[in-house]
């Protein structure tokens, strides 16, 4: 029996946790933090294979959690990790990738192959 | 035969907009019960964060705007309520400019604004 890749789903809002878990479950094993604090503590602990990361969270912001995954030791700090935001400003995706997001994917989610192609691009270079 | 204009003709509501094809693409992700739990939410959180952000106003505080705003913004696109997705981005660019002064009609508007859209939607499966 094969292993689902497993993704880090940090997002706050409950509306949108639902959406990626119905766009997403059948697929991956998906472990929700709705926090920035709670995910990195979690990610660092048990790393999945990917983190899909909101940029607006409480506690610490998406731009934090993933300075934390980067500064941290050893393979975590490589892990493929997706911007899932409504932050849509001129600019906003080619900022998040000059700040060490691997890719970028903007709210609402209309296409959810762009979101599957991503996420399956990442996992595979990071194997 | 008279041609009169009906007494009982329902007139247009002005405002509660929605983007039906977005409630489509909803549906297409995980079908009438997805869309139903998603409006269920909505209907749940989208007026605490109007309250929110109105609180936050109170205190001048323009992060808590933001925050509140940025939320709502995202949960109403997913929904395809395309005029709440408008008013909040321009709140929200409001309170990242530190422009709060217009901020009391605009969230004025999407309260009204929000209460149409909720009633447009319980003809989805919104809750009554």
């Amino acid at each position: 029996m094969s292993v689902r890749p497993s993704i880090a789903v940090v997002e706050d809002s409950p509306d949108n946790r639902l959406l990626v878990h119905a766009i997403l479950g059948d697929r991956y094993e998906l472990v929700d933090y709705d926090n920035g604090s709670d995910a990195v503590a979690g990610v660092l602990a048990d790393p999945p294979d990917l983190v899909l990361l909101d940029i607006s969270l409480p506690v610490m912001d998406g731009s934090e959690v993933l300075a934390r995954i980067r500064a941290s030791a050893g393979g975590v700090a490589r892990l493929p990790v997706i911007a899932l935001t409504a932050h849509a400003m001129t600019g906003d995706r080619e900022r998040y990738l000059a700040a060490g997001f691997d890719e970028y994917v903007s709210k609402p989610i209309v296409d959810e192959a762009v979101l599957i192609d991503a996420i399956e691009r990442l996992i595979r270079r990071a194997t | 035969m008279d041609h009169h204009p009906s007494s009982t003709a329902i007139p247009q509501i002005a405002g509660g907009e929605l983007d039906l094809i977005a409630l489509e693409r909803v549906r297409r992700f995980g079908g009438d019960t997805l869309l139903r739990e998603l409006i269920s939410l909505f209907a749940a959180h989208a007026p605490a964060r109007l309250i929110a952000a109105r609180e936050a106003l109170t205190a001048a505080d323009a992060v808590g705007v933001r925050r509140n705003l940025h939320a709502l913004k995202s949960s109403g696109a997913q929904l395809g309520a395309t005029r709440i997705q408008r008013l909040s981005q321009e709140g929200e660019s409001s309170a990242t400019g530190g422009h709060l002064e217009a901020l009391p009609a605009l969230l004025d508007a999407a309260d009204t604004e929000l209460a149409l859209v909720l009633a447009r939607l319980r003809g989805f499966g919104g809750p009554e």
